[in-house]
């Protein structure tokens, strides 16, 4: 067959597919979902909610607020302009935790630095106590340490070193010209990048994989229009290595459509990392999808069966690939799956490599399996 | 198979001026024809000539742009909910469920007393169904999911069947085993519409009509095969 | 209305012959829910227990080094977050790559001398997981955040105290001054937490995470059932539509006939999890905060609500098939539909971590409807308005179902 035929049958396919609109509707609804994932994942939100009721005019306590307010968190922090408002937002369960700070932050503070002691300056009240509002109470704990280091030195310098001559100015002055900043650690994945894009939300996180599996299924669906198409006799005519290609022309087209899809709703979705390290995983997994797909068809032989396999298989890549968590067990089922390989190797050659491996490997084990099919069938 | 005795005495049918459009497409232009007990009309046409529309417009299954179905001074196109006691309709296609024998597929339309009785020396008989009762629809072959189409249509004992290429893709025992049961029909005071390609059917009919460019022609076959082509 | 009785019989009929099937389907479901209920459990999702693992890999010879790590994993409240691991390089690189630990934290040789000059030029590498930025990861540099924090404000202490010797003549003191000083800016940081006075409420009106989702995965499930429902769409035919048109029995008729049959055929895959999941609470193989000593009663209390949810689930599915030209687009429709829907009501991450609009959009589709619908039912509060919502859902689907087949029929 030479090019010409060959992207003509292509080209021939494609009419068909996207000629049925409810195709054109699976295409689209991953790209509304990205967008509009995209979209609100810029909106207030975070893994816990927290009311925080500050004393008004306290300089400690802006500085705090500020600290909590007017910064990136995965916390959400909704500010109250009264405990009892605070308390209420708890008890309606619109927040997890209320903070409720002391009308005297800063006199309270010094009392406290004067002594070396701490003691509770904020009251917290939760629902119900959980890891992340563990995180939440370091996180209010690294709010209020600065202010309370400054005024452990400032005390220090007065009572320790004996310097109580000293205006407080001139010792706020040396504290800020000897002021350490910045941040002590450097978050890296294995290729040695630093993170997705920079306005990456965790509400973002799960829409890789949800991608993933999207296409894996595209894939599967691909085989089951393929098996179809069988069942009509469309193939009658083709010898088993003949209607192995076939399959994988047919397959192609599918895949096509969808990895463009794919890198479309990375972009729109905003997890979009460098041009061409998508494309070339995009493309690697594509294929392996194709593998994978092919194998399946052989294996189960009728379109039943294969539609049977569709809830477990869907399971297993949502519990097993990390889409939404990660496993630490059934790795020997993890590597099963193309998904696993393709959100690993977004950051790490080590994974593109495994899953392009993954992929000869299925379709070695087709070409076996397509071979003892047509032997056993003659 | 119903008797004579149990139809209405003489019944007729009048299509009158039915008109169908899909959008911009005219299908049917203005088609109109009759007929009365005992009468089997054919309609001839080639593929997308509007054969199909028009019998499911006379089964009720499509709605008429314009146009009437009398049926005994009955407008069935105004009165719908009359059809499915008055005609038994045979879409193209099999209209079975494949999981399901015969002898369910047939419960769907018949009563249990009726399809025993149907069996024994009605309908059912003349159709052959018996030989497959139970077996399922999916390892059927092409002759007996059109018998058992015909035999499920014929449940409600209408006065009128119609059918829609009854002996496409059928071998010449089974098509004959269709026409046999289909004159038994016609005997017994029936009216039969048939859309059909094959010739074979027309020695059933009594009156054909070419269906082209939407409307209706009267056609005598004579017998050369080339002239009924260059007709179509 | 006799035909349609027949009709709907003879669905029931094929249900009934598809049942072998839906008994493997059961077995399936089984499975399905008891993978990701192994890997909730192995994650130790129960709250307390879930700690972020750490693996430590570098230089902590170090005495100064050493006695913070050691703090850190005995007397610091963030132990009870964190769970610090020492390992080799290799160890920790395989670790992380088999999703063991949430991060690698790699301490760099001059990373001591650089924090006690005050230089912080060398930073501490903190690993993650090669695949897909996950919350894990967010939450790594939250607490990155935290430590960096403590240290640097610790540091600016110091610093700020050996400037002010320098400058006022006391550069002979600042040895034991700073020594003096870090130790108490120690003490003071790993006595942070006193900061706050905690108080906890209880869960008295809100399901435990738990009891989340337990609810939110058996409704996926439920959600997710229809991919198996396939071979009941298999052999739809337009030319049976239009014969029962045509034999009395119109568009809406059908649907529901095929409805009920289709709803039976998923409540039949069911029983055998349901059962399963009754032994299991009956004999307290597990079980849930909130139904701690109660056997299995309160699960057959709220099992009318998930049967609701399910009709509606097998209405939108029904809607969904029929929407799409070919079951093999149906199913990938219901696919994308359900992870889609699901996710944006909180049946994979809780509700609680979206934000208030996406929370709204989210409670008002079906998957948030049946969410809601559930939930009341578990805390016993009046289910008559998530009931409503989740009628009419259903009611929306059928409907739109019907009109879809009565053009399916109309266009042939």
């Amino acid at each position: 067959m030479n090019v010409f035929n060959f992207l003509l049958r292509g080209w021939l396919i494609q009419k068909r597919l996207l000629g049925k609109y409810s195709f054109l509707l699976l295409l689209v609804l991953p790209l509304l979902f990205a967008a509009g994932l995209g979209r609100f994942a810029k909106e207030e939100s975070g893994i816990a909610s927290i009311a925080l009721h500050l004393p008004e005019n306290d300089p400690v306590a802006d500085q705090v607020g500020e600290k909590l307010l007017g910064r990136e968190s995965v916390f959400r922090f909704l500010s109250c302009a009264s405990k009892e408002e605070a308390l209420e937002l708890v008890e309606t369960g619109e927040a997890d935790a209320a903070w409720l700070f002391s009308d005297e932050m800063e006199e309270a503070l010094r009392e406290l630095a004067r002594k070396r002691r701490v003691r509770p300056l904020v009251k917290v009240v939760e629902r119900r106590d959980s890891v992340p509002l563990i995180l939440a109470r370091e996180v209010l704990s690294a709010a209020v340490y600065p202010a309370f280091s400054y005024a452990v030195y400032e005390s220090y310098v007065v009572e320790e070193l004996g310097f109580a001559e000293l205006d407080k100015e001139t010792i706020h002055r040396t504290y800020e010209s000897a002021a350490v900043s910045g941040s002590l650690f450097q978050m890296v994945y294995p290729d040695g990048s630093t993170g997705e894009t920079e306005d990456f939300h965790y509400l973002q996180a799960p829409l890789r994989g949800i991608l993933a599996i999207w296409l894996t299924f595209l894939g599967i669906v691909a085989a089951l229009f393929f098996m179809q198409d069988e069942e009509r006799g469309v193939y009658g005519r083709l010898s088993g290595i003949r209607r192995f290609f076939a399959f994988y022309g047919v397959g192609t087209m599918f895949l096509l459509d969808g990895t463009v899809i794919l890198l479309l709703c990375c972009r729109l979705g905003g997890v979009f990392t460098n041009f061409w390290r998508e494309v070339v995983c995009a493309a690697v997994f594509a294929c392996c999808v194709l593998a994978f797909s092919n194998l399946l068809r052989l294996l189960s032989r009728k379109p039943k069966w294969l539609g049977t396999l569709l809830l477990p298989l869907g399971a297993a890549m949502l519990a097993l690939c990390p889409v939404f968590f990660e496993l630490q067990y059934f790795r020997a089922g993890k590597l099963l799956l193309p998904p696993w390989y393709y959100l690993y190797a977004v950051h790490d050659d080590f994974y593109l490599y495994g899953m392009a491996v993954y992929a000869a490997a299925l379709i070695l084990a087709s070409v076996v399996l397509q071979w003892l099919q047509s032997r056993i069938g003659s | 198979m119903r008797t004579a005795a149990e139809m209405p005495a003489k019944i007729a049918i009048e299509v009158r001026g039915v008109r169908k459009a899909y959008g911009k497409k005219q299908v049917l232009a203005d088609v109109s024809f009759s007929a009365v007990s005992g009468q089997c009309v054919g309609i001839l046409g080639g593929n997308g000539s509007g054969k199909s529309t028009l019998f499911s417009i006379l089964a009720g299954v499509r709605r008429v742009d314009n146009g009437s179905f009398f049926y005994q001074g009955t407008d069935l196109l105004r009165h719908a909910g009359r059809i499915p006691k008055i005609l038994g309709y045979v879409p193209q296609t099999d209209p079975l469920m494949e999981e399901l024998s015969a002898w369910d597929n047939l419960r769907m339309w018949h009563d249990k007393e009726t399809l025993v009785r149907e069996l024994a020396e009605g309908a059912l008989k003349l159709l052959e169904i018996d030989g497959f009762l139970k077996k399922p629809v999916r390892k059927m072959s092409g002759g007996m999911r059109k018998r058992l189409s015909i035999a499920c249509a014929v449940a409600s004992r209408p006065g009128i069947l119609v059918l829609d290429e009854p002996s496409a893709a059928l071998d010449l025992v089974c098509k004959e085993n269709i026409i046999r049961y289909l004159t038994a029909y016609k005997e017994a005071g029936g009216i039969v519409l048939l859309s059909t390609h094959d010739v074979q059917d027309l020695t059933l009919c009594d009156a054909c009509y070419i269906l082209k460019e939407g409307s209706l022609r009267s056609y005598v076959y004579d017998g050369n095969f080339h002239r009924l082509a260059e007709a179509l | 209305m006799r035909r349609t009785a027949a009709y709907l019989s003879a669905q029931l009929k094929r249900v009934l012959r598809l049942l072998p099937l839906q008994i493997v389907v059961g077995i399936v479901i089984c499975i399905c829910v008891s993978i990701p209920a192994a890997a909730l459990v192995m994650r130790g999702a129960g709250e307390g227990q879930e700690r972020y693992r750490i693996g430590l890999v570098g230089d902590v010879s170090d005495s100064y080094l050493g006695f913070g790590f050691a703090a850190l994993q005995t007397v610091d409240d963030s132990r009870l977050m964190i769970e610090m691991i020492e390992m080799s390089e290799a160890e920790a690189e395989e670790a992380l790559s088999r999703g063991e630990l949430t991060a690698v934290v790699q301490v760099p040789e001059a990373f001591l001398d650089s924090v006690i000059y005050g230089r912080n030029d060398t930073n501490v590498t903190c690993m993650l997981p090669s695949g897909q930025t996950q919350l894990g990861s967010t939450v790594m540099g939250e607490i990155a955040d935290v430590a960096s924090t403590l240290v640097t404000a610790s540091q600016s202490a110091i610093y700020g105290m050996q400037r002010t010797l320098y400058e006022q003549g006391g550069a002979d003191q600042v040895g034991p001054e700073t020594d003096q000083l870090n130790l108490m800016l120690i003490n003071l940081v790993l006595s942070r937490s006193g900061f706050s006075d905690v108080e906890v409420l209880g869960y008295a009106d809100g399901l435990s995470l738990e009891a989340y989702y337990f609810c939110r995965l058996l409704l996926l499930v439920l959600l997710l059932a229809g991919l198996s429902g396939a071979v009941f769409f298999l052999y739809r035919k337009t030319a049976l539509a239009a014969m029962m048109k045509a034999g009395g029995v119109g568009a809406l008729a059908q649907i529901a006939g095929e409805y009920l049959a289709y709803l039976g055929f998923l409540c039949a895959g069911f029983l055998l999890p349901a059962l399963l999941l009754t032994i299991g609470l009956k004999r307290e193989v597990f079980s849930l905060p909130e139904w701690a000593g109660m056997g299995a009663r309160p699960f057959l209390a709220i099992l009318p609500f998930f049967t609701a949810a399910a009709a509606m689930f097998a209405a939108f599915q029904l809607f969904l098939c029929e929407l799409a030209d070919g079951i093999v687009n149906g199913l990938l429709l219901q696919l994308i539909c359900g992870v889609g829907m699901g996710y944006l009501s909180g049946y994979f991450y809780p509700a609680a971590f979206f934000s208030e609009r996406l929370r709204r959009v989210g409670a008002l589709l079906p998957t948030g409807a049946a969410a809601r619908l559930v939930e009341d039912g578990f805390l016993v509060r009046n289910t008559g308005g998530a009931a409503a919502v989740v009628f009419v859902w259903l009611a929306v689907f059928l409907l739109l179902a019907a009109a879809i087949r009565r053009r399916r029929i109309l266009r042939g």
